[in-house]
């Protein structure tokens, strides 16, 4: 325990606190183009036609790129390549990226992409889980709405619930979030003289995107470089793909340095959200305050894309109870696909959401008990040697006991 | 539409004649609104006349009846202005509560008042104060009550080639207060706000406006609250007769609106937070 | 295209400008000073706050224009070498910088804040630097660090 309660200076303040810090929107190049995707502004349909034709035409623009000229592959993906690069025809969200536009300086860029005319045949998509759910819902995932969807068991529900005294039932719903990291996502191609392409980004995962961009681009991984520059926050939104294959493609076809920016428009309608989930709770109480039963059906809107839906939902899952003992549980959670923005990786990535559910039934059934919500807490709070509903053991670091009787020693309740 | 050329006059006078001579030109202000709408293409000028350098606009004066604001005095300038504060409770409260330190730097009573229409912060206060909009142009000069102007804002609306230029308000001695609802403390624009000035005797209201904000196409008065109020004691303002009657105003100038159900009762603390601020005021006028 | 005249940190820069550039391209592209940030471009954020003629501005909602003639200092423009300014030492000192985006404008908020009013309470500390949004959410530190820049500065003004 040398670190804890000891001020450290952090190594990269000096450039932080003098504006020195390098982001990858203060890089620039010599001859550097701007490049930037034309996303679609509906949820759900077929790309008809777009007028690259005309955008080839306007002033300062040096190439349109569309999927047909990725040389490797047209998607990404953290787990499943689902994502696409560039549309080949079907979008599933709005902001869905349809071409790649390149230019020789910002205002034709901005210029062009307002230009760009997209004809769809627009579907009727999915908004809600409810709705993805039902029978003649479309097909938004890979053969099924549903990503994933995980099951835990333990004990018996129905002679759990037998024993309660209490039982109390509640729907939870949690919001869409946006992770708002103060700098817009922005990345820097370019060649190394010995032809390694080079990705100047602010990235949570260098390793994933050199994979990506490698996949993209259809060279050996050996070929690109990934330099993490200054990372202005991301909390989970810069886990995914955003301008890297972008980037990396401008500058394979143009073989010149290029730049992509995001405004922050473009920021919250690219990048991933936090699962909005629907918790439906059953939790029953014996006449002695212990938890004896809960019952739980969780549903995260994942979204058009998978990202890391199914880890998020596990995670939900396994956290369903709290930090409790409950010996006879039935928990399920679902990924659900939908038309909206995709969701994934933000603080705490599913373990976050359920709280919400499982800390206010706990009050309402501390209530109905006639017991302070502490000491209910303190009561059924894990300890070395609990089992969790997954069957876990645990043997060491659990510290919540501890910690409750510092509140109630603080806060003169007697537990 | 693109934009050609970029003035920058010293005096009222030559921004005059550039209006005048330029037929597609825009005025610029504090531009904290006008760059939002650049962003996004809108309103676009083909000549921006920027009024920043004009220091005739730029001052706060007091005469023997009243003390005219110049319209390019920033939301900054009126929070520390003394004069403002020995007489315009809920100007002061306004300008606090208006945007952040960096927006109040630069935003002005005149663009506030010309482009903020809906949700315009500080239009309650002048209305409900009386104040008076001077236009000038070329050939023309004219007084409009600020209440007028948004009233018949069909015929009052700032012309092409106007300038608005001060803005007077009657000295008297009346308390006046603010309250704004916004949706967090600093930046937001209000889903909501009441300014009011009264006058009292003996705590009988002898006179009274109230001025409501973002609850209608533009702000307005209470005028059925106004007349009910006076030769009451001020405890009856707050009482439900009073509340129940701006519950009402609200319902009926946006009941076609989805906020309805939420601003008719909000409008209710936002009202009486405002008379509270100015009766706290007290004998500060 | 106009020509405009900035004094910037102490230097003059005369370019000739597209007039509807903004007041932070001005700074980033064509003086190149990249430690001013652009965070949402419509004055929510405050990353692109500098100090114009005294005042805090946000250089997005600024035109270069307009700023003709004016005085503005950036990030750059508060150290003096190697010498830091007593609220860079402060922030350093109590950890108030995370990812670090937000701090040039907030270091700038500060200098305004300290400028106009040494004694600054903690409310007011707070409402002084109420344009500039921390998505880290490390204000408490921030804060703290404004509390010991004060501190710094007194000393230093006693010292002297």
């Amino acid at each position: 325990m040398q670190a804890v309660g000891v001020n450290y200076t952090r190594p990269d303040v000096y450039g932080k606190i003098s504006g020195k810090a390098v982001y990858p929107d203060d890089i620039e190049f010599e001859g550097m183009l701007y490049a930037g995707v034309k996303r679609s502004t509906i949820a759900y349909g077929k790309v008809l036609s777009i007028n690259i034709d005309e955008i080839k035409q306007l002033p300062g623009v040096e190439y349109v790129i569309d999927y047909t000229m990725i040389p490797g592959a047209i998607s990404h993906g953290v787990i499943f390549k689902d994502i696409p690069i560039l549309v080949k025809d079907i979008v599933k969200r709005i902001g869905d990226c349809l071409i790649l536009i390149v230019t020789n300086d910002k205002e034709s860029l901005k210029n062009a992409l307002k230009q760009v005319k997209v004809e769809y045949e627009e579907y009727e998509g999915v908004f809600t889980v409810d709705d993805a759910l039902k029978e003649d819902a479309p097909i938004i995932g890979d053969g099924s709405n549903i990503l994933y969807d995980i099951k835990i068991k333990a004990g018996n529900i129905d002679e759990g619930f037998k024993e309660a005294l209490h039982i109390t039932e509640n729907l939870y719903c949690s919001q869409m979030t946006e992770h708002a990291f103060l700098q817009p996502e922005a990345a820097v191609a370019c060649y190394d003289d010995d032809g390694t392409l080079k990705v100047y980004v602010a990235t949570q995962y260098p390793h994933y995107d050199r994979e990506e961009v490698a996949r993209c681009l259809n060279v050996s991984e050996d070929k690109v470089k990934i330099i993490n520059t200054t990372i202005g926050g991301a909390f989970g939104a810069r886990e995914d793909i955003n301008p890297q294959c972008h980037a990396a493609i401008a500058t394979y076809i143009s073989k010149k340095p290029v730049k992509v920016l995001y405004t922050r428009e473009e920021s919250i309608i690219s990048h991933s959200k936090r699962h909005p989930m629907k918790m439906h709770y059953k939790t029953g109480v014996t006449k002695d305050g212990k938890l004896c039963a809960l019952k739980a059906r969780i549903y995260g809107d994942t979204g058009a894309y998978a990202s890391w839906g199914m880890n998020v939902l596990r995670k939900a899952a396994v956290h369903a109870t709290g930090p409790y003992v409950i010996p006879n549980v039935d928990i399920q959670a679902l990924a659900v696909y939908t038309n909206n923005p995709y969701s994934g990786a933000m603080r705490g990535f599913g373990a976050t959401q359920v709280p919400l559910a499982s800390e206010s039934q706990m009050d309402i059934l501390a209530e109905k008990l006639n017991m302070h919500p502490l000491k209910f807490r303190y009561i059924n709070s894990f300890e070395v040697g609990s089992n969790t509903a997954t069957g876990q053991k645990l043997v060491s670091s659990v510290g919540i006991k501890k910690c409750i009787e510092k509140i109630a020693e603080i806060a003169e309740i007697k537990l | 539409m693109k934009l050609l050329s970029f003035f920058q006059p010293n005096n009222i006078d030559e921004a005059k004649v550039l209006l005048s001579k330029y037929e597609n030109s825009k005025l610029l202000a504090g531009g904290t609104d006008l760059l939002l709408d650049f962003k996004k293409d809108m309103n676009v000028p083909q000549y921006l006349i920027d009024l920043s350098k004009i220091l005739e606009l730029k001052s706060i004066v007091e005469n023997e009846s009243d003390i005219t604001i110049g319209s390019m005095v920033t939301f900054t300038q009126v929070k520390g202005n003394k004069l403002i504060k020995d007489n315009f409770n809920s100007i002061i409260l306004c300008a606090k509560s208006m945007g952040s330190p960096q927006i109040r730097n630069v935003a002005t009573i005149g663009g506030n008042i010309i482009n903020g229409a809906v949700a315009a912060d500080i239009v309650p206060c002048v209305i409900s104060l009386d104040g008076i909009l001077v236009f000038e142009s070329i050939d023309t000069l004219r007084e409009v009550r600020c209440e007028d102007y948004f009233r018949n804002n069909s015929i009052e609306k700032i012309k092409g080639n106007e300038i608005l230029t001060k803005i007077i308000i009657p000295k008297r001695p009346w308390l006046s207060g603010y309250y704004k609802l916004g949706k967090r403390n600093s930046l937001a624009i209000a889903r909501a706000n009441t300014a009011l000035s009264l006058s009292i005797e003996e705590n009988i209201i002898k006179d009274l406006r109230v001025c409501l904000g973002a609850v209608g196409k533009f702000p307005f008065r209470v005028n059925e609250l106004e007349s009910r109020a006076v030769g009451k004691i001020v405890e009856w303002l707050f009482d439900d007769e009073a509340l129940n009657i701006l519950e009402n105003t609200v319902y009926e100038s946006i009941k076609e609106r989805k906020t309805m159900p939420f601003k008719r009762n909000a409008i209710k603390g936002v009202f009486k937070n405002a008379l509270l601020s100015a009766v706290e005021s007290g004998g500060n006028k | 295209m106009i020509e405009v005249t900035l004094k910037i940190n102490g230097k003059m820069y005369t370019r000739k400008i597209n007039p509807m550039l903004r007041l932070i391209d001005f700074i980033r592209d064509e003086i190149k000073l990249k430690g001013t940030k652009e965070g949402c471009g419509e004055g929510e954020c405050g990353a692109c706050t500098v100090i114009m003629n005294g005042k805090t501005v946000n250089s997005c909602l600024v035109l270069a224009a307009s700023a003709n003639g004016a005085e503005i200092t950036t990030i750059e423009g508060l150290s003096n070498g190697d010498h830091l300014h007593p609220i860079q030492e402060a922030f350093i000192e109590v950890g108030a910088v995370q990812c670090g985006y937000c701090i040039p404008g907030m270091i700038l908020s500060t200098k305004a804040l300290l400028d106009e009013n040494l004694d600054a309470t903690e409310a007011q500390i707070k409402e002084g630097i109420s344009g500039n949004l921390c998505r880290c959410t490390g204000y408490t530190k921030i804060v703290e660090g404004v509390k010991i820049a004060q501190k710094k500065i007194i000393n230093s003004q006693e010292g002297d």
